[in-house]
């Protein structure tokens, strides 16, 4: 069988190594491709700072809950295992700050420590607990090193479907609208500052109920720099850094930490997230050419690709796993 | 500068001459807390050994009290209030890079249920709690632990940003090895005594013993937690260029040198503790002599050479705990130097 992936970010590389890990000695010969024009250190996965923190509402999106909650659980049980710092795994403690009282997030019971802030710590309402850091540019690395497939760049993927590519994995993130028109799909851009402070331990996201997540200052240390944030464009392609975005980064993140006052600011960098209502993480069967194509799309994650992508390698092996059951009836899976 | 009436009184016109013996963290803190609360005072820093070579430059620095099994509970915790709460505005300053101070969340696990769950420390540090099993299926050899976040005291730092308070206030560094108190009471009118376990020559003070506490240093920029087992005997401290792993408590051991015994025992330990620690480099290894003893010395004394009385502040015999608690002691120190300068020498002419 063969198989196309499209997009070599967190979604597609985790999502090549979880159907391959299942399915390999299932199904011989299992050939699984890459295709893309961006892969690490340049995707956007490489430039988010790896928080695992959900949005704070679930939107009544239990299914997403779901996947979050996988992928806690698997990073966490690799958090002592020997290669965790190479996947870029590590445990970080940090505060949620609110300017009210919010009703308290369906991950409270996922991540470790969860409490409310004292009024010793704080002067107005937070949380404080213990997550995940997944780092894009470790994690990106340790997952190509780890699968069995060639990367190439998409202009293969045509001749590939003459040649009978029997399943895509559609994982192109923001831009997955150049492949199937999606208007539910738009970047949400963000620029971040890459600052050196190693004196900062500890995370700190801001909340805005009008602005909604990512519009407020946040600060992520990291395990090479800190990322100092807070922007969130809906709409805006640019990937250029922005000197008003910088500023306005700078100032609101010396506002909520003063000690960053007189640390050296590294670099800029822009991406974009790819945001939809929901995650689109379902099957279809495609017409292409004169050949019939199953595709799984895996896109959409908004600024939480990170923090699900483990949960939605597992849906995709599973839909994956429908589309051999539907090929191979006879086949005892 | 005005003298006030007193000072004026004693020392006819001129500034009271303090004279601080020692330059690790309790001397360089007493001698700015005084500098900056009595203008009256001109305060010199006098020591043989300035930062990085102090035993304060060996500590990890991090706020967690060490118990002084002579001194009365409440005053442990008053000074290690006032540090706390001195250290915490700083951290949340411009400040706290430069001075090398900052917030420290972590755990502290322990094999065997502690007699005291609820240290008398625990209101003071933020955030305390008992951690939730979800938090200890992480360390699979203990029992019981305990979660909170406090402040860490980058003495590399902390002591150098002192040194530049001190000298803003007006005060003075001088390096030089005090032997005896006679050889300052012709130029100070009062002398602080912050040597450490100096005390043990230099106020003749026997029941002053060193801790031998080895450490090492490494590189392990992923650890933003610290992680102390409860016995005191292994502890994971990350810094802001390297993390602290340790250690030894060595009673009367005076060994300056490093122990490569002490090193694979440090080491493995704290593998056992933090896994991703075998991926770690050793930066350096370093070895400090906690000044112990029974209680802390803190009060007045009067020394007599020739014709002259001159009042000695004793601060001396912090053990481990020193950075835990410097800032209360040296508010206290400060406090007895006050009334020291308003005491009339009987042997003067006035």
């Amino acid at each position: 069988m063969r198989v196309a992936v499209i997009g070599a970010g967190v979604i597609g590389l985790s999502s090549a190594l979880c159907i391959h890990d299942r399915y390999h000695s299932k199904v011989t010969p299992l050939s699984i491709d890459v295709y893309t024009d961006r892969f690490t250190p340049l995707t956007t996965s490489d430039g988010a700072a790896g928080l695992w923190q959900p949005y704070l509402h679930d939107n009544g999106n239990m299914q997403e809950t779901k996947w979050n909650k996988e992928t806690f659980d698997y990073l966490l049980s690799l958090i002592n295992s020997p290669d965790s710092i190479q996947m870029g795994i590590f445990t970080q403690s940090g505060y949620s700050l609110f300017t009210e009282p919010m009703p308290e997030p369906s991950w409270k019971d996922i991540v470790l420590g969860f409490r409310h802030l004292t009024p010793q710590e704080m002067k107005i309402c937070g949380w404080f607990n213990t997550t995940l850091m997944i780092e894009g540019k470790s994690y990106l690395p340790w997952l190509m090193d780890r699968s069995v497939c060639t990367v190439s760049s998409p202009s293969f993927l045509p001749s590939c479907t003459k040649h009978g590519v029997d399943v895509i994995l559609n994982c192109t993130g923001v831009r997955a609208g150049e492949l199937q028109p999606d208007p539910l799909l738009t970047p949400g851009q963000g620029q971040i500052l890459r600052v050196d402070a190693p004196w900062l331990k500890h995370f700190i996201t801001t909340h805005n109920p009008k602005s909604g997540k990512y519009c407020s200052a946040y600060i992520i240390p990291g395990s090479r720099s800190v990322t100092v944030g807070g922007i969130f464009q809906a709409g805006n392609w640019s990937e250029a850094n922005n000197s008003e975005d910088h500023r306005q980064i700078w100032e609101e993140g010396c506002r909520l930490a003063p000690s960053l006052k007189n640390a050296r600011i590294m670099d800029d960098w822009t991406g974009l997230r790819p945001v939809r209502s929901s995650v689109r993480l379902d099957s279809e069967t495609l017409q292409l050419g004169n050949k019939q194509c199953e595709v799984i799309h895996n896109y959409g994650h908004g600024g939480c690709g990170l923090t699900m992508h483990w949960g939605c390698a597992l849906e995709a092996a599973n839909l994956f796993g429908k589309i051999l059951k539907k090929k191979r009836p006879s086949h005892f899976w | 500068m005005r003298c006030p009436a007193a000072a004026e009184g004693i020392y006819g016109g001129r500034l009271c001459r303090v004279a601080v013996v020692g330059a690790g963290v309790i001397g360089l803190s007493t001698a700015v807390c005084i500098a900056e609360s009595i203008p009256s005072c001109a305060v010199t820093v006098l020591a043989e050994h300035f930062t990085p070579d102090t035993t304060s430059d060996v500590a990890a620095g991090i706020l967690l009290p060490h118990p002084f099994p002579e001194t009365p509970l409440h005053k442990q915790r008053c000074w290690f209030k006032d540090t706390f709460d001195h250290l915490l505005s700083i951290c949340n300053s411009t400040d706290a890079a430069e001075a090398g101070v900052f917030l420290l969340s972590g755990w502290q696990v322990f094999q065997e249920t502690p007699s005291t769950k609820d240290p008398y420390w625990s209101t003071v540090v933020l955030g305390f709690h008992m951690m939730t099993d979800a938090e200890l299926q992480r360390f699979p050899k203990y029992k019981f632990g305990q979660s909170f976040t406090t402040i860490k005291c980058e003495c590399s730092k902390y002591l150098l940003w002192l040194e530049k308070r001190l000298k803003n206030a007006g005060g003075q560094l001088h390096t030089e090895k005090i032997t005896g108190f006679e050889q300052l009471t012709s130029s100070y009118d009062i002398i602080v005594n912050c040597s450490g376990l100096g005390s043990r020559d230099l106020a003749d003070d026997q029941s002053l013993y060193p801790v031998r506490g080895q450490i090492l240093r490494v590189h392990a920029p992923w650890l933003k937690h610290f992680i102390r087992d409860g016995n005191g005997h292994t502890y994971i401290f990350p810094g802001i260029h390297s993390v602290t792993l340790g250690g030894t408590r060595q009673k009367h051991n005076w060994e300056m040198s490093v122990d490569e015994a002490d090193s694979s025992g440090i080491f493995e330990r704290c593998c056992e503790l933090e896994p991703s620690l075998k991926k770690s480099q050793v930066c350096s290894k370093l070895v400090g002599l906690r000044p112990t003893r029974n209680s802390l010395r803190l009060e007045r004394e009067f020394f007599v050479h020739g014709n002259r009385q001159v009042p000695i502040i004793h601060n001396y015999g912090h053990g481990g705990g020193g950075i835990s608690i410097h800032w209360g002691t040296a508010l206290e120190a400060t406090q007895l130097v006050k009334e020291s300068i308003n005491w009339r020498n009987p042997t003067s002419k006035l």
